[in-house]
């Protein structure tokens, strides 16, 4: 039996095309992907992620604990701040990525992806000492996000001057409800997402959409996290991809132990392991998830995620290779496209900064 | 409901055909194109190139998939929508006309006689 968001008679209403995704019944689009994706990229668009997962982790030592179990460093996140994490196992591998919100000095809330949630949770329990609690709260929340350079004014519009800047969030009462407002998202643009009890989180939805923002379903959220160059577990990490070989150092303190620190340091370190690079097709072709890609005429890699990036008009693709570090020509790349190798470019992940 | 012109003739595979002399304009279908929704990508095959009936003459790629294009007949590649290249929203947007694909020089008109008729088609959709 799929399960639904609080949100799903909405989608029904607006005659979206649902799918199975992590056990939900979820919009995958409701116009056009591309239109959805746009919307976002020039306007705003509203997303209903209601099945990301939340878990609670508090007491006194839930920083602690946090801090040596996750790469990013949790000292380092103040108070009504959100932090971009990962977790790893002790080989180095990717139990998944997250959002850690920093509710209180003693109150944490993980933001995680809805597939690994259950993953997540066991993990996260079989590490946590006595006297911190760890509880799955997901059905607690509703949480849907709104993204683009004119989210703000909508924001505005429905809660007053917010003054917000990215990765801060705040407690909002709301018809004598509380939500949490906060300045992030999965699109590459500006935007907010809010988490909130679910009727009122369905109520905000409908009315967003009454004033004009575009609802956008998971077809848009990939293309547009993809043509952004982010990460997605199942892709660019997973059990056998490490943050380290997804470029993630941003996000890795190697100064402090947490669980696998030592592969990640290690591999750092070494000049032939395996990495995540952009590449920009220059022969027309679509790329998709486990292409092959060449370099010369060796197969260096296989294609984490491809496809057409509608914003910047390209067909582009991220790809985890072993190649050297220098010294490569960056033209000489091909991916094997339905048969026939196509020729392509290295670019920066970060396909949206020109 | 999807539009499926009266004086067209179809393929199990989606795609559509018409005949004017031994011309034959082929093209997919508007129940194709909303089932794969947004079209990123056409690969066609080149003027002169021969294509078979029932095998792949090309493929249409969209945002979430890749599919392969099924030549209703067989024949001689006369002319390919050159559009395509820079607006393959126009599969989208006009599949049945600014979207055409190629236009084959049909050698067998008994090839034709196999294909559905767009009350058969109607009813194949329907069951889908």
């Amino acid at each position: 039996m799929l399960k639904r968001t609080p949100l799903y008679e909405e989608h029904v209403k607006l005659k979206a095309r649902m799918v199975d995704f992590a056990g939900f019944e979820m919009p995958i689009q409701y116009s056009s992907i591309i239109d959805e994706h746009m919307a976002v990229r020039v306007k705003a668009g509203i997303f209903d992620v209601s099945h990301m997962g939340e878990i609670s982790v508090s007491g006194e030592k839930a920083r602690d604990f946090l801090n040596s179990l996750l790469t990013n460093n949790v000292h380092k996140i103040k108070e009504g701040r959100a932090q971009y994490n990962i977790m790893t196992y002790e080989d180095g591998g990717t139990v998944d990525d997250l959002m850690v919100y920093k509710l209180s000095s003693t109150q944490y809330l993980l933001v995680v992806n809805a597939a690994n949630k259950n993953k997540d949770f066991e993990h996260i329990k079989s590490f946590a000492p006595i006297d911190v609690t760890v509880e799955d709260v997901s059905d607690d929340y509703g949480l849907i996000a709104i993204q683009g350079p004119e989210s703000a004014n909508f924001i505005t519009e429905r809660f007053g001057e917010v003054q917000l800047k990215p990765f801060n969030f705040k407690s909002v009462e709301h018809e004598g409800g509380s939500l949490i407002l906060s300045r992030t998202g999965y699109t590459g643009s500006d935007g907010f997402e809010i988490y909130g009890p679910p009727e009122m989180v369905k109520k905000l939805f409908s009315k967003f959409i009454d004033r004009g923002v575009t609802p956008c379903g998971l077809g848009a959220r990939d293309t547009l996290r993809f043509e952004a160059g982010l990460s997605l577990y199942g892709h660019e990490l997973g059990p056998d991809i490490t943050p380290v070989e997804a470029g993630l150092f941003r996000f890795i303190d190697l100064d402090k132990p947490f669980n696998g620190r030592d592969v990640l340091y290690a591999q750092s370190q070494q000049r032939d392991r395996r990495q995540l690079i952009g590449l920009k097709l220059l022969d027309r072709g679509v790329p998709r998830q486990d292409y092959s890609v060449y370099y010369g005429d060796e197969q260096v890699g296989k294609v984490t995620s491809g496809g057409f990036a509608p914003y910047i008009k390209e067909y582009l693709a991220l790809a985890l290779v072993k190649i050297p570090f220098s010294g490569t020509n960056d033209k000489h790349f091909e991916i094997e496209i339905r048969g026939k190798k196509h020729r392509a470019q290295k670019v920066s992940t970060s396909f949206l900064k020109k | 409901m999807s539009n499926i012109p009266a004086e067209l003739m179809y393929t199990e595979e989606h795609e559509w055909i018409s005949l004017e002399e031994n011309r034959g304009k082929v093209g997919i279908t508007d129940h194709a194109q909303d089932s794969l929704g947004d079209v990123v990508y056409v690969e066609l095959p080149e003027v002169g190139d021969k294509i078979v009936k029932g095998e792949a003459f090309g493929s249409v790629e969209s945002v979430k998939a890749a599919s392969d294009l099924y030549a209703p007949v067989s024949g001689t590649v006369l002319e390919i929508n050159e559009a395509l290249n820079d607006g393959p929203e126009l599969v989208n947007k006009s599949p049945y006309d600014d979207g055409w694909m190629i236009v084959v020089e049909v050698e067998d008109e008994s090839e034709l006689e196999d294909l559905l008729t767009p009350e058969e088609y109607e009813e194949q959709v329907e069951g889908e």
